[in-house]
């Protein structure tokens, strides 16, 4: 049966991250650095700033983990739920490294990328835990490409409904034909919905002929108007796919290049404070 | 009309497929509709698009309202048919082929704009997928890593290798400018307040990339600090594995800069006397719970000695049961002149005298100005010896003057004459103005008035003027006043600041008006300040660390660092 990686091998990692956390905070509150004041240049503080450095690489070395297909004797479910458990881990690790000392330069930089990287990573992780179930709800057993495959369909089949009706509403079907769009950019992705959708529009626009009309054109309109409120349907569901599937990726673009902004400001962080030692 | 239409369809493979109408009518009509003659199954064309009609002159082809068509790539509504012509209505074209046997006329219709796969079309236009847009998420990667790395570890690296190096007399060896200064991106918390004015000039200190600062760098302003200790006794306390940095930690404010923190101390402090019995120190680690008794240092004989006299014992100021002294050889009992009733002024009357008639805060408000005589006592103890002298006083502090000037004084009386003083010699007796003729007679005189000198010194030596105050001898004829010890600090290894203490009366730490006697150490026991200070952690109390009153570097011992010390080690 399928394992989550939250509760993988039962919470193994999280005791671990646990154990980490408690260890760092147990010393911190213990230590009375000479000076009285926290910071990262104690012994505590060199210490808790080494294992949170080390973290982060290995936190990282995950991108590398990942794209090896069936390489390395752990499993990847293994290191996805290590990464996860022990990336939160740092806010602690990281934060007490800090001594709640913050201002403006390339050391709080660090930290900021750094909680950023974990803020996307827990979207990310709320992401995976939500959407999949979401996406097959909304998904009914039809994949993106069969529903564009019905738009296509529906496309065809109001042209030709609509060939005997009026230049208006032919106007309306083919507009609704030739500039439906599915996806966009990132937010028209994101948002679901399409509020210049050219079907809408078009729907809308013969719904308000069919008012007008009467006798046998009626009735051809009425069949119109069905075909076009089933393709609106359609294209709610296939946006909606687009959307859960956008959500699932989108972390991913702030994770990952924060990740690596993050990996230069701490080589600088680490650099600096031996620069000038 | 009978008209022949070839409905063209070209094959995937090559080649055409033909399918030929023939349409017997009198308007021959183009368009969507279905009773059209030539029907085009396209919404691009009209219901009723153009027709072919016969008119005078030839065959015409004429639009119907709204609708046109192209010939030759021009637009337009009527236009008189030839053979060979292309007609283009919609995504049609239409070739008038020309009148074969048995026809009026013949055409051939062909879709040649064909609407397009759909499906294809709609993914063509949509983009369902994140990937593919812009830098995508290795661009991203790249750009942040570069900009990240060029801003915060590029700019500071030049800034560090454009410094010239820092000199403190010369003000232009400050940086200037946003990337001159770039490399106070790197600070890793803000500046102590002194070092601000050249806190962007990181070069000042930290001279060498990855070399702590030196103890070089801080001595450069920092002269003449102190040992801790006398090292030539006590070698650990020279601290020569610590540099400056390692207790000054930079970047953290104004509160880093000075170590406060009683742990500092209390590693050594909380048991010198295990560790460095010769220090004479009792053990201290907490101002409100481990701290001896104050030991002060007062002259403890009358010839000179001086010793650390503990002020305990006094849990109440009222309790003065031995009480701990100092011998000062000034008869001063401070409760004499502080009684409520006042004290007699030789010209005022009874006058009310308090603390402040006496001590006076210094200039820096943290100790006190010596009481001295001349300023302080003279005004109510005149220093007249005789009443027929008001006119001369007699010099503080300078006895074989003081005794110059009684001796004076009786000599003019006996020689001027006049003398009243009953059992006088004649002559000093005889009416003033009448001259001394015989030299015997003048002799007389000299040895009345030596005699009345030696008497009135006596008096006024002994007791009146002099003895009142002071300790006063005499030696082979010789008038000795005792050597007065008044102290300046009675806690020299600790600051009291009289200044931040204005708030509290004098009498609640010296109770000065209950002192009969001159040799009371008007000082207050530890259990005084501890009523207000408790240690560093106290929580209903004045928070006081070691630092509060000590000093680490102390005064008098040799630097700590610099010349002195790189003299010592042969560098």
């Amino acid at each position: 049966m399928h394992e989550s990686i939250v509760v993988y091998s039962r919470f193994r990692f999280f005791k671990i991250a646990a154990a980490l956390v408690l260890v760092s905070l147990g010393l911190y509150i213990w230590d009375s650095p000479k000076g009285g004041i926290p910071n990262g240049g104690t012994w505590l503080g060199y210490g808790l700033g080494t294992i949170g450095a080390l973290l982060i690489l290995w936190l990282m070395w995950f991108g590398v983990r990942k794209r090896r297909y069936g390489g390395g004797t752990v499993k990847l479910e293994s290191w996805l739920s290590a990464h996860v458990y022990l990336g939160l881990a740092l806010i602690v690790v990281a934060t007490l490294h800090t001594g709640f000392q913050f201002g403006w330069n390339v050391h709080t930089l660090a930290y900021t990328l750094m909680m950023l990287v974990i803020a996307s990573g827990v979207f990310g992780l709320y992401a995976y835990l939500r959407y999949p179930r979401l996406m097959t709800e909304n998904r009914k057993g039809m994949t993106l490409d069969a529903m564009m495959q019905q738009v296509a369909d529906i496309d065809r089949e109001c042209r030709e409904s609509a060939l005997q009706l009026g230049e208006e509403i032919n106007r309306a079907v083919l507009d609704a034909s030739q500039n439906t769009k599915l996806g966009g950019g990132m937010w028209r992705q994101l948002s679901g919905h399409d509020p210049n959708c050219a079907t809408f529009a078009a729907l809308h626009r013969i719904e308000e002929l069919a008012t007008k009309a009467g006798g046998s054109e009626a009735n051809e309109l009425r069949r119109l108007v069905t075909l076009m409120t089933r393709k609106v349907d359609v294209l709610r569901q296939a946006r909606r796919d687009i959307q859960f599937m956008a959500l699932m990726q989108i972390w991913l673009y702030v994770h990952v290049p924060l990740s690596f902004g993050l990996l230069a400001a701490l080589i600088t962080h680490v650099i600096s404070v031996f620069f000038y030692w | 009309m009978k008209a022949l239409v070839s409905y063209l369809t070209r094959k995937a493979k090559g080649g055409v497929a033909r399918r030929d109408d023939v349409v017997e009518t009198d308007i021959l009509r183009f368009g969507r509709g279905a009773d059209c003659e030539v029907h085009f199954v396209d919404p691009r064309v009209q219901l009723h698009h153009a027709q072919i009609v016969a008119r005078p002159g030839g065959y015409f082809l004429e639009g119907f309202g709204v609708g046109d068509f192209e010939v030759g790539g021009q637009r337009t509504q009527a236009h008189r048919l030839n053979a060979g012509e292309k007609i283009q209505i919609g995504p049609y074209e239409v070739e008038i082929v020309g009148s074969p046997e048995g026809y009026d006329i013949a055409l051939t219709v062909e879709l040649v704009r064909p609407l397009g796969d759909d499906l294809e079309m709609l993914k063509t236009r949509s983009r369902v997928h994140l990937a593919g847009g812009g830098l995508g998420k290795r661009g991203w990667s790249w750009l942040l890593l570069l900009v990240t790395a060029a801003f915060f570890l590029g700019a500071p690296l030049y800034a560090f290798v454009s410094h010239a190096p820092y000199s403190k007399s010369d003000p232009a060896t400050v940086p200037h400018g946003a990337l001159a200064t770039a490399d106070s991106l790197w600070l890793s918390g803000p500046m102590s307040g002194p070092h601000k004015f050249f806190g962007v000039a990181c070069n000042a200190c930290h001279e060498k990339p990855f070399v702590q600062v030196r103890d070089e760098s801080c001595v450069s302003c920092h002269t003449g600090i102190e040992h801790h200790a006398d090292t030539t006794k006590f070698s650990f306390a020279g601290f020569q594995d610590q540099a400056c940095q390692s207790c000054h930690k930079e970047h953290n404010g104004d509160a880093g800069i000075v170590l406060r923190a009683d742990a500092f101390c209390a590693d050594c402090h909380s048991s010198l006397k295990q560790q460095a019995a010769a220090a004479g120190l009792e053990n201290a680690s907490d101002f409100g719970r481990d701290h001896p008794q104050f030991r002060a240092t007062a002259p403890s004989d009358a010839a000179g000695k001086f010793d650390r006299v503990s002020l305990g014992g006094r849990l109440k100021l009222a309790d003065q049961v031995g009480k701990p002294v100092e011998v000062s050889n000034l008869k001063f009992p401070h409760g004499v002149h502080l009684v409520d009733r006042g004290v007699r002024h030789p010209e005022k009357g009874l006058i009310k005298l308090d603390c402040g008639g006496c001590h006076v805060p210094d200039s820096g408000k943290v100790g006190m100005l010596p009481v001295k005589m001349e300023a302080n006592c003279i005004e109510c103890h005149q220093l007249r010896f005789d009443p027929g002298a008001l006119d001369r006083e007699l010099p503080h502090g300078k006895p074989i003057q003081a005794l110059a000037v009684i001796g004076d004084f009786y000599a003019q009386r006996a020689l001027q004459g006049g003398v009243e003083e009953a059992g006088a010699p004649e002559v000093v007796r005889r009416r003033p103005g009448t001259p001394i003729v015989a030299e015997a007679e003048r002799l007389e005189a000299l040895a009345w008035a030596k005699t009345k000198t030696d008497q009135v010194a006596e008096r006024v030596f002994g007791k009146s003027l002099c003895g009142s105050c002071h300790t006063v001898t005499k030696q082979g004829g010789q008038w000795e006043v005792a050597k007065i010890r008044l102290m300046d600090r009675f806690l020299p290894k600790g600051v009291f600041d009289h200044g931040r203490h204005l708030t509290v009366g004098c009498a609640d730490c010296h109770n000065a008006k209950a002192s009969e006697v001159a040799t009371d150490l008007l000082l207050p026991g530890i259990e005084n300040c501890q009523s207000c200070h408790g240690g560093e952690k106290a929580a209903d109390k004045v928070p006081s660390t070691c630092v509060s009153c000590h000093e680490f570097h102390r005064p008098g011992l040799p630097p700590m660092r610099g010349p002195a010390k790189a003299a010592a080690l042969g560098r």
